[in-house]
């Protein structure tokens, strides 16, 4: 009988398994795949790969702009699709070191529910004192007559050798964001259409807004709140059919189309009681754990933000919960990110939220045009936009878009983790010239004494 | 070396205390065994003497409620000891060495951790919470010392805050004061004076209710002839030397009660738990109001003591409660109590048990009535008995029988030998 089995070995489960191992659990992993999950093999590290691919190509592209005439002579997509394999078989290989280092048994097979305290795993029946599911996500390709031909998905995308002249994203999510900005820069001719009104649905209108408008600069094609009908092949292209007030015909080499749902099937959660949201996820509470008494759940397969670092972040609350602690899981401190030019990022609630609170909410904002660092390196797109309760000067969310974001984004997680109001973040240093002087500088704006603003 | 100066437990039950003045000013020097600072419980008030002599650098400004084992202040040896403790505890604008005694809002909430836990929100004087908590909490004029913090380390969070504001009894503004002007209705209350429940009377405030609570209280009422007990106390106090203490009425009531509870020893116990403790000793309180509350101090083994020593050792008891020096001890683990209303003119009342005791006593006056005996009436002085007991432990026969064991040694001192 182990302590804590945990079912699925991505960044959740992985996490999940180390922390419970620290705390003197006997463990189990259980994996289907390889380890590593969606993040490792095919999600956030391999595009992290071909972003910085295309940012390379970006900055060559720049060059002149600082007196380096530079050409390029020619892209050898092999050669990224290789260095994408190996980083992620090195950190695959990391995480299977580490497991085994902390005693972590590693159960290859699919574990299925036979009871609350069984599973089953090829045939083989194991105990557990404690379950973590961390199941992740799947691709689920919408049911549009015609889009089984055209569809490239984003684990096939991320192994291409010769990108498609033209291709349709459908969808607005952080993913489909950072698929279309790699393959606009390596010269595919992109649309982006989505059902939603705008990109980053779940963002600050003004983060959407701003990253629409970068992305139309990059030269993507947006049709936003259009609905992809049908897609019909002509030749060796498809004609791809939008409906919505502009209802426009596109033709494209590929439609590449990325929706993921949580992982809840052909895991017996019905043999062990576990319940569902309407939304498919698995149900937990703010323990992370399941209708079900001593199983908890994980990352992508609970839903909300589906990012690596809220599975691994639940895993610490999840195997200490399942350890005997009673740690609260802090949703509003998940930070949200997307890897395009400029990035986009975030932490807590937008503006809209925040007034549908009836908060007492201001805004401070400060633009990256006019801090000394992005125009020292010309990347002067962007802003830091905080939103604050003016009543006590609770920061409620933070939402940059702009170089760094992903990074600068944790000054606002730790601000609103040790609850910082506004005039404490006002009052911080940076050294001189960084991006992260944005944030000082929003919170000041905030306040009304934004120093390198005009005058209000 | 640097002495700490901390909170003496000065009884069983003490918890808290509160810090009324500090004898010197920070720096100044103290001798040895020489008071360094005065504290004071509900019941007692302590002089702290500093057991070295030295530099005194007080910690806690005086005012200032304080838990048992908190480090109040220290002694320095020198002034270098004193400049590294001014490095290490820095003390906001100078601690106030003295304050009015009476401030409101002294009380300590007992959920706080105390300052010993290190875990606690509460090192010394520096609280630990949240910038947004303590921006909160000011808004709100919340004291932050009495907040219990969940955060890391105890710290004080947003959510701590929101509890206390979320509670109706707390500090939360009551909705009434935002009702519609009822200061203008003729019909509205106005307040005259606002009384802080806390000090003694909080004490006694939640031990009447503690008391009330608990137990299934009922009072048996007799009257007895007081006539023999007046001879008795006449004669024996006639018979005195000058400088020997008087004995009172009280003094041969705590006698003949306890020489009654010994021969029904139901009455002398406590409910503990699933259990009645039946106690081997007899220690009757009297309860007294010397002006500042009610106290009740105690008469030990008073079965064992003779009257004149039980009226020799009230009447030190009194001197005490009167110059405030009552210790703890002195004061608790009592296993009856006698109250007395007769000074002002009752007879019959309903005492409230001293909890956890089980039983008391109350006697009325000593006022001569016409009484008829052997078909004549007479003429006789005589006394209202009032005995409460807790009706869960002590049947109405047996309370009935304890009383008229306690009557016929009343009305006959005698049998008291």
């Amino acid at each position: 009988m182990y302590d804590v089995i945990i079912i699925g070995g991505g960044p959740g489960g992985y996490a999940a398994a180390i922390r419970s191992a620290q705390l003197d659990a006997g463990v189990a992993l259980v994996e289907t795949d390889i380890i590593g999950g969606t993040c490792v093999n095919r999600g956030c590290i391999p595009i992290k790969v071909w972003l910085r691919a295309a940012d390379t190509l970006r900055r060559i592209q720049g060059a002149g702009d600082f007196g380096i005439r530079a050409k390029v002579e020619g892209i050898d997509f092999q050669t990224i699709v290789e260095r994408k394999n190996g980083v992620s078989s090195d950190i695959r290989m990391g995480m299977e070191a580490l497991l085994g280092n902390y005693g972590v048994e590693v159960l290859k097979g699919r574990g299925v529910f036979k009871s609350p305290g069984e599973i089953d795993i090829n045939g083989a029946v194991y105990q557990a004192k404690k379950y973590i599911i961390a199941t992740g996500s799947r691709m689920a390709v919408p049911d549009i007559p015609g889009l089984k031909d055209a569809l490239l998905t984003t684990d096939q995308a991320l192994d291409l050798q010769n990108l498609p002249a033209s291709i349709l994203i459908y969808g607005a999510g952080p993913i489909e964001v950072e698929m279309a900005t790699i393959f606009c820069r390596f010269g595919s001719k992109v649309t982006l259409a989505a059902q939603t009104r705008r990109l980053l649905p779940r963002e600050d209108q003004d983060s959407s807004q701003r990253l629409a408008q970068a992305l139309r600069d990059e030269g993507v094609t947006l049709f936003l709140g259009q609905k992809l009908e049908s897609v019909k092949p002509v030749g060796n292209e498809f004609i791809c059919s939008l409906s919505g007030s502009k209802n426009p015909t596109i033709t494209v080499e590929k439609v590449l189309c990325a929706p993921r749902l949580p992982n809840t099937q052909n895991l017996g959660l019905e043999n062990a009681g576990i319940l569902l949201d309407e939304d498919g996820s698995v149900r937990a509470d703010d323990f992370l754990q399941t209708s079900v008494e001593g199983i908890y759940a994980i990352g992508d397969v609970v839903g909300h933000t589906m990012q690596s670092h809220a599975a691994s972040a639940m895993a610490i609350t999840a195997a200490e919960n399942a350890m005997g602690q009673s740690k609260l899981f802090s949703f509003n401190l998940v930070p949200r990110g997307a890897w395009s030019f400029p990035e986009v990022a975030s932490v807590g609630l937008t503006e809209e939220e925040a007034e549908n609170q009836d908060l007492d909410v201001t805004v401070g904002e400060f633009p990256y045009a006019i801090n000394g660092l992005a125009m020292s390196v010309n990347e002067m797109k962007g802003s830091v936009k905080v939103v604050f309760d003016e009543r006590y000067g609770k920061i409620l969310g933070v939402h940059i878009v702009g170089p760094n974001a992903n990074e600068l984004i944790g000054e606002a997680v730790v601000a609103m983790q040790f609850e910082y109001t506004v005039a404490e973040l006002a009052a911080g240093i940076r050294v001189h010239p960084t991006f992260s002087e944005n944030v000082v500088d929003a919170a000041r704006d905030a306040l009304g004494w934004a120093l390198y603003l005009p005058k209000r | 070396m640097v002495t700490e100066i901390t909170i003496p437990k000065l009884g069983l039950t003490m918890e808290e205390a509160k810090l009324v003045k500090w004898s010197f000013d920070m720096g100044r020097t103290v001798a040895a065994k020489q008071m360094v600072a005065l504290i004071e419980t509900d019941k007692v008030s302590f002089e702290i003497v500093s057991p070295v002599k030295g530099l005194v650098y007080p910690v806690v400004p005086a005012g200032t409620m304080v838990l048992v084992a908190q480090i109040i202040g220290y002694i320095a040896t020198d002034e270098a000891e004193l400049a590294i403790l001014q490095k290490e505890h820095p003390v906001d604008a100078g601690v106030i060495v003295e304050q009015s005694e009476d401030k409101p809002g002294g009380k300590l909430d007992k959920t706080a951790p105390a300052a010993t836990d290190t875990a606690g929100s509460k090192v010394g004087e520096r609280i630990i919470a949240s910038p947004l908590a303590r921006r909160m909490a000011k808004d709100h004029d919340l004291d932050l010392a009495k907040i219990p913090g969940t955060g890391p380390g105890g710290r004080i969070v947003e959510a701590d805050i929101q509890k206390i504001l979320a509670a109706p009894t707390q500090a939360a503004p009551a909705p009434i004061s935002k009702a519609p002007a009822p200061e203008e209705s003729e019909f509205a209350l106005t307040v005259a004076e606002e009384i802080p429940i806390q000090g003694i009377r909080k004490v006694i405030f939640q031990n009447m209710h503690l008391s009330l609570n608990t137990q299934a209280q009922l009072t048996l009422q007799t009257e007895v002839s007081a006539k023999g007990m007046q001879d008795f106390r006449n004669r024996i106090n006639n018979i005195l030397d000058p400088d020997e203490t008087k004995i009172s009425y009280n003094a041969i009531m705590i006698k003949a009660v306890a020489l009654a509870l010994r021969q029904h020893p139901r009455v002398n116990s406590s409910v503990d738990g699933e259990m009645i403790k039946v106690w081997k000793q007899i220690h009757v309180g009297a309860a007294m109001d010397v002006g500042k509350g009610l106290i009740v101090p105690k008469i030990r083994n008073a079965d064992t003591k003779s009257i004149m020593t039980i009226a020799k050792e009230m009447g030190q008891l009194v001197d005490k409660a009167k110059q405030n020096t009552l210790s703890l001890d002195e004061l608790q683990g009592g296993t009856f109590t006698i109250t007395n209303l007769g000074a002002w003119g009752i007879d019959h009342f309903t005492p409230i048990v001293n909890f956890p005791e089980s039983a008391i006593l109350g006697l009325g006056r000593i006022v001569e009535k016409p009484w008829v005996k052997n078909s004549e009436v007479v003429v006789e002085p005589r006394i209202a008995l009032s005995l409460t007991f807790d009706h869960r432990i002590i049947d109405g026969a047996p309370g009935a029988m304890f009383l008229k064991t306690l009557t016929r040694m009343i009305e006959e001192p005698l049998l008291m030998l």
